[in-house]
């Protein structure tokens, strides 16, 4: 009996665990928290898994600062570089055109910002729009 | 020879009957066979297991993220439930492949949770999670395949995941710059502590960790011995910090450390050829502290802990009667010694002493060989009496 208890235990531990890691996470995702804007700029990672996300660093220059307090950058608080998983296909071209600075294609990262706490990633907005969104505007036949 | 020919050749002398030959052949058969489909089994399910994880890595945009996350939990508890029902089965080879599986699937979980809300991570802290979710696993298989890759995953991922913590960092800075070999010992030292561990708490329920702790031991052990032989492994393990001045306090204190753990292995393990190896190294190590410095003393230090070792070890294998792998052990003193040869060339008479010494040193290995290979044949004399 014991032996079955833990035996339940076991299996059940990491589904409950990754359960309420997922929860936690698509509350925090989808509550009304601040969010900013941050530019950036492709950059090579040279990683093994390169191809299945883009890797990109802000660019602080081209940042619209008056979105912090007392209109600074809190640089600090930011990593110097992020990876934004995407399809496959679509990292591997996206890589190629955000390397490509004769294209001057925008990109910018959003985070969820509350201050003197990590940001936490949130969306990938590319010219202003949603990747998704910008994807499906290159995508569309034209008339 | 095989099992075949070693069958018909006995037949032949009269030692085995035709039909006990037969059981014998059978028994063999019917044994490679389970051995054959346990194997490919288990194969199978590390092959869907990397698949799923390899469908996850490219995450796949079929599939809209809340629905690729429900997707996936309802696999994961439907593989729980598998593993839940398989374990009533007796020796059922399908509850440690669902098991596998499911500790697989909890990996491709956690990068699927990453993947979707492009979680950051600079080290390996992904893994020591999974290490987290799957320890309770550790007690519910019979073998030894999730073990084997769970522990260096998790000690790994520890390291790792230590390092970023700021007391840790400075502990290791002051260590490593304070006391030789630090990253070999410290490696050692854990390994070790560990086995000792799982051996008190897991022996009884389940061996199958002990044997992988002590895999895990042995090897860590070993590239450790050949690092002393070899200075560009040295280099490696050494590689965050040259000690430039030896602090004897943490000398001191870590070999006491070292010489509890052998000590703890021999006594209550009653493993007298683990711990007496144990024991040659840690103090090895700790006189190392005071020699290491002089590349010549250096050179001879890794002379003497190899030589050591596998002189302990010859004793033991002998001992115990495995004639092969003492046959095997005794070829590698031999290529040990040759080693001196290339590591005393320097001027002539140098070399001259190198080559003399060696030669004696071969000498009397030949001697004490046959002397055992004299007490082999006695003893086996003795066994038919």
């Amino acid at each position: 009996m014991k032996n079955k208890k833990l035996l339940i235990f076991s299996l059940v531990f990491p589904v409950i665990v990754l359960l309420l890691w997922t929860l936690s996470l698509t509350y925090y995702h989808h509550s009304e928290k601040r969010t900013v804007l941050i530019a950036v700029t492709g950059y090579d990672p040279r990683d093994l898994l390169s191809g299945h996300y883009v890797q990109l660093q802000p660019d602080w220059n081209a940042t619209d600062c008056t979105q912090f307090e007392d209109n600074i950058c809190p640089k600090k608080l930011f990593r110097t570089s992020y990876r934004y998983f995407l399809p496959q296909n679509e990292a591997k071209n996206l890589e190629v055109l955000l390397a490509n600075r004769s294209q001057a294609l925008s990109a910018q990262l959003q985070f969820i910002f509350i201050p003197n706490q990590e940001p936490v990633l949130k969306d990938l907005f590319l010219e202003g729009m949603l990747w998704n969104d910008w994807k499906a505007t290159k995508t569309q036949p034209k008339e | 020879m095989s099992v075949l020919q070693k069958l018909e050749s006995w037949q032949k002398a009269g030692l085995i009957d035709a039909r006990q030959k037969q059981i014998i052949m059978d028994y063999e058969n019917s044994q490679s066979s389970h051995k054959l489909s346990r194997i490919v089994y288990f194969l199978a399910c590390f092959t869907i297991g990397l698949g799923i994880i390899s469908i996850i890595a490219a995450n796949w945009d079929a599939l809209p993220s809340g629905l690729k996350i429900l997707c996936d939990f309802i696999l994961l508890s439907l593989t729980a439930l598998a593993a839940f029902k398989f374990e009533k089965l007796p020796h059922s080879n399908k509850f440690e492949g669902t098991l596998l599986f499911f500790a697989m699937l909890i990996l491709g979980s956690i990068g699927l949770i990453a993947q979707v809300f492009n979680l950051q991570s600079d080290n390996l802290s992904a893994i020591l999670l999974w290490s987290v979710l799957t320890a309770p696993l550790l007690v519910q298989t019979k073998k030894i395949a999730l073990p084997i890759v769970w522990l260096p995953m998790f000690f790994v991922s520890l390291v790792d995941c230590l390092a970023d913590w700021s007391v840790f960092e400075n502990w290791w800075r002051n260590f490593s710059s304070a006391f030789l070999l630090a990253p070999m010992s410290f490696a050692t030292l854990i390994a070790c502590f560990f086995f000792v561990i799982f051996k008190y708490a897991f022996n009884e329920r389940n061996h199958q960790l002990v044997s992988a702790a002590k895999f895990w031991l042995i090897v860590v052990w070993t590239y450790s011995i050949l690092s002393a032989n070899n200075p560009y492994l040295v280099n490696i393990l050494s590689y965050i910090h040259k000690p430039t001045e030896v602090n004897y306090l943490y000398a001191g204190l870590t070999s006491v450390f070292f010489l509890i753990t052998a000590f703890a292995a021999f006594k209550v393990l009653s493993s007298p050829l683990l711990a007496q190896n144990m024991g040659i190294m840690f103090l090895m190590v700790f006189l190392y502290q005071f020699i290491g410095q002089n590349s010549i003393i250096r050179e001879l230090w890794s002379i003497v802990l190899t030589l050591s070792v596998l002189g302990v070890t010859l004793w033991h294998v002998n001992k115990s009667q495995n004639y092969k792998l003492a046959d095997f052990i005794s070829a590698l003193i031999a290529l040990r010694i040759f080693g001196i040869y290339l590591q005393v060339i320097g001027d002539l008479s140098m070399t001259g002493i190198g080559l003399i010494a060696s030669g004696i040193i071969l000498l009397l290995l030949i001697k004490l060989w046959y002397k055992l290979k004299q007490n082999r044949g006695l003893k086996g004399n003795d066994d038919e009496k």
